[in-house]
């Protein structure tokens, strides 16, 4: 790529006279506009917004980071963090675990397994209002297949997304059933690259299969690992579609996420002051891991 | 590819009681995946008497396509229009934005490009939701909310990193010896990138088409805030609104989810190898 670009513009324009060459600018700049409008003016905007008082989008009063003091003392946002957390880390590990044991499970390349693959990937690629509808329906209660199926078993039928307790770990899993299949490509794509030599040499050494994978397999993934759930992460904390529409942050708040907090106070509650201050908060979480992700794409580790 | 003698050997030793077990578990993976969809295609096929029937039936009988026919004659048919129209101009968007700015990235060394990668790079990593209230704002200041102009900006700005970052990977992958051999043989840079480069980049730029069709097929938050009046709703956005407004309705819900999927999930089916691709593009794409 460097070679192209000296040996181009060498011949072009001899180096000395160090003219600029406008020509990759010019091809860069209707793409870099749009990334512009879905990155830098969304942070200034939010940036902005969170110092001030504001009526709809009036700004009336430059308050300081008076509504950060706010948001950080409301124990209701202490709450969502909390929420944020558990629905992302233990959403996370879930579907990294889902992907490497489905991944092992349909390691080698029959037509069975290239089936079952597409199958898992179909929630991914599904639309999560659809998702959301399907599980709803599915866990309603009463009518149910499932409530039926409990009902049969003398349990009463019940609903877990209208539970206190359950409904945050409901979600969680069916957020990761939904990612599974994303966690499966970037781990077969890891598995591939490891030579099957490694396996037999460490099973004639009298290594279990629990063996291979846990010091083998599972180390040398690692780099992959990390995309993946640098990629989850991000995902994750930026969902709002599948819990608004699932639980919309209920039971009381014990779903509601820092995304459903930042929807409910930006598009319901029009308090724009206290929604950009949230976005401030999440789009920090989000160049955090986008630095992260950058590091891990220029290590190249998993070339 | 990777078949190797050791599992092979392993397999054949234990087929005897592993296939069975294997051919079982697949099946439990398989069920735990599509239940939820067979389950709504099953009522979404349901006369509404049956809908609720106790014991619930997973064959519906009698067959009927009333509650797609209904869901179809309430406005839902303008909503799957209104997708198809914003996902293909993102599409013909994205591809025009992304195939210049992914050919810079790729083949020129310049000023800023590190600070402009990492930019592309936190796009990718932002959600729709950060930048929903700027994008309201801003098409409220211009006056063109609720049409599908800013639908269509909205899309393809949050689509473009992804896609220019897929396609500079591509790209790269491209000998540069066949854009300098046209160069040489008196094509402009310009039309090395149009006429030697693109052709052989096809399946790069099907890949991203997918991406960018998926991507603004699926968007629910941008068209619901951006759009007000019932007929600039897009399929998710309507879908949304019968699940809030009419929410225990489940033949109609059911049947009108099964028709916004479908698209995708053709789509899926058949181009898969892309698909795949497209669905990592992020993740498995150096630099």
């Amino acid at each position: 790529m460097a070679v192209f670009g000296n040996t181009l513009s060498g011949r072009a324009k001899p180096a000395e006279t160090r003219h600029v060459d406008w020509f990759p600018y010019a091809l860069m700049a209707p793409g870099l506009v749009l990334v512009l409008f879905a990155t830098l003016y969304p942070v200034l905007f939010a940036v902005n917004y969170s110092l001030f008082k504001t009526q709809i989008f009036q700004q009336q009063e430059f308050v300081g980071f008076e509504n950060y003091s706010r948001l950080l003392s409301d124990p209701r946002f202490v709450e969502n963090a909390i929420n944020s957390f558990i629905f992302v880390f233990a959403g996370v590990g879930l579907t990294w675990l889902f992907g490497l044991s489905l991944a092992l499970f349909l390691r080698s390349q029959t037509w069975g397994n290239a089936v079952l693959k597409s199958i898992i990937l179909i929630p991914w690629v599904t639309n999560q209002v659809v998702l959301a509808l399907m599980w709803k329906w599915l866990l309603s209660g009463d009518f149910s297949p499932l409530g039926h199926i409990l009902q049969r078993l003398d349990f009463p039928p019940f609903n877990p997304l209208i539970s206190l307790t359950q409904a945050l770990p409901t979600l969680t899993i069916i957020n990761a059933w939904r990612a599974a299949g994303f966690a499966l490509l970037l781990m077969l794509a890891g598995l591939a690259a490891i030579p099957g030599e490694l396996d037999e040499a460490a099973a004639v050494d009298g290594a279990s299969r629990f063996q291979q994978i846990r010091y083998i397999i599972v180390p040398l993934l690692r780099p992959i690992s990390m995309v993946c759930m640098v990629t989850l992460t991000i995902s994750f904390f930026n969902i709002v579609v599948l819990p608004l529409d699932l639980t919309g942050g209920g039971p009381l708040h014990s779903t509601e996420l820092i995304s459903i907090r930042l929807y409910r106070e930006g598009f319901q509650n029009y308090n724009i002051a206290l929604a950009s201050t949230v976005t401030v908060f999440l789009v920090v979480l989000d160049l955090i891991l986008a630095w992260i992700y950058f590091k891990l794409i220029r290590s190249r580790a998993f070339d | 590819m990777f078949a190797y003698a050791g599992a092979a050997a392993e397999r054949m030793a234990l087929a005897s009681w592993r296939r069975p077990a294997r051919l079982l578990a697949m099946m439990v993976v398989g069920f735990i995946i599509l239940t939820p969809f067979l389950w709504s295609l099953s009522t979404s096929l349901k006369e509404p008497a049956d809908v609720l029937a106790m014991p619930p039936t997973f064959i519906p009988s009698p067959f009927t396509l009333e509650n797609y026919i209904g869901v179809l004659r309430s406005g839902f048919g303008r909503y799957l229009l209104n997708s198809t129209v914003v996902a293909l101009s993102s599409v013909a968007v994205v591809l025009l934005v992304a195939v210049h700015a992914g050919y810079a990235v790729a083949r020129y060394e310049f000023l800023g490009k590190t600070a402009m990668l990492f930019l592309i790079l936190s796009g990718m990593a932002m959600g729709e939701l950060s930048t929903v209230l700027p994008l309201y704002f801003f098409g409220n200041q211009l006056g063109i909310l609720d049409t599908y102009l800013i639908l269509v900006i909205a899309n393809s700005a949050f689509i473009s990193p992804l896609a220019i970052w897929f396609l500079q990977g591509y790209f790269r992958a491209i000998p540069v010896q066949l854009d300098e051999a046209a160069m040489l043989d008196g094509a402009t840079r310009l039309g090395a990138l149009y006429r030697i480069v693109l052709p052989s980049a096809k399946p790069g730029l099907i890949t991203v088409s997918l991406i960018a069709f998926v991507n603004s097929w699926n968007e629910v938050i941008l068209a619901l805030v951006l759009t007000s009046s019932s007929t600039m709703r897009t399929a998710p956005v309507g879908l949304h609104f019968f699940l809030t407004d009419y929410g225990v309705q489940w033949g109609s819900l059911t049947a009108a989810g099964i028709l916004s999927t479908l698209p995708v999930l053709v789509l899926f089916l058949l181009l898969q190898r892309h698909f795949v691709r497209g669905l990592t593009a992020g993740a498995t794409t150096g630099l």
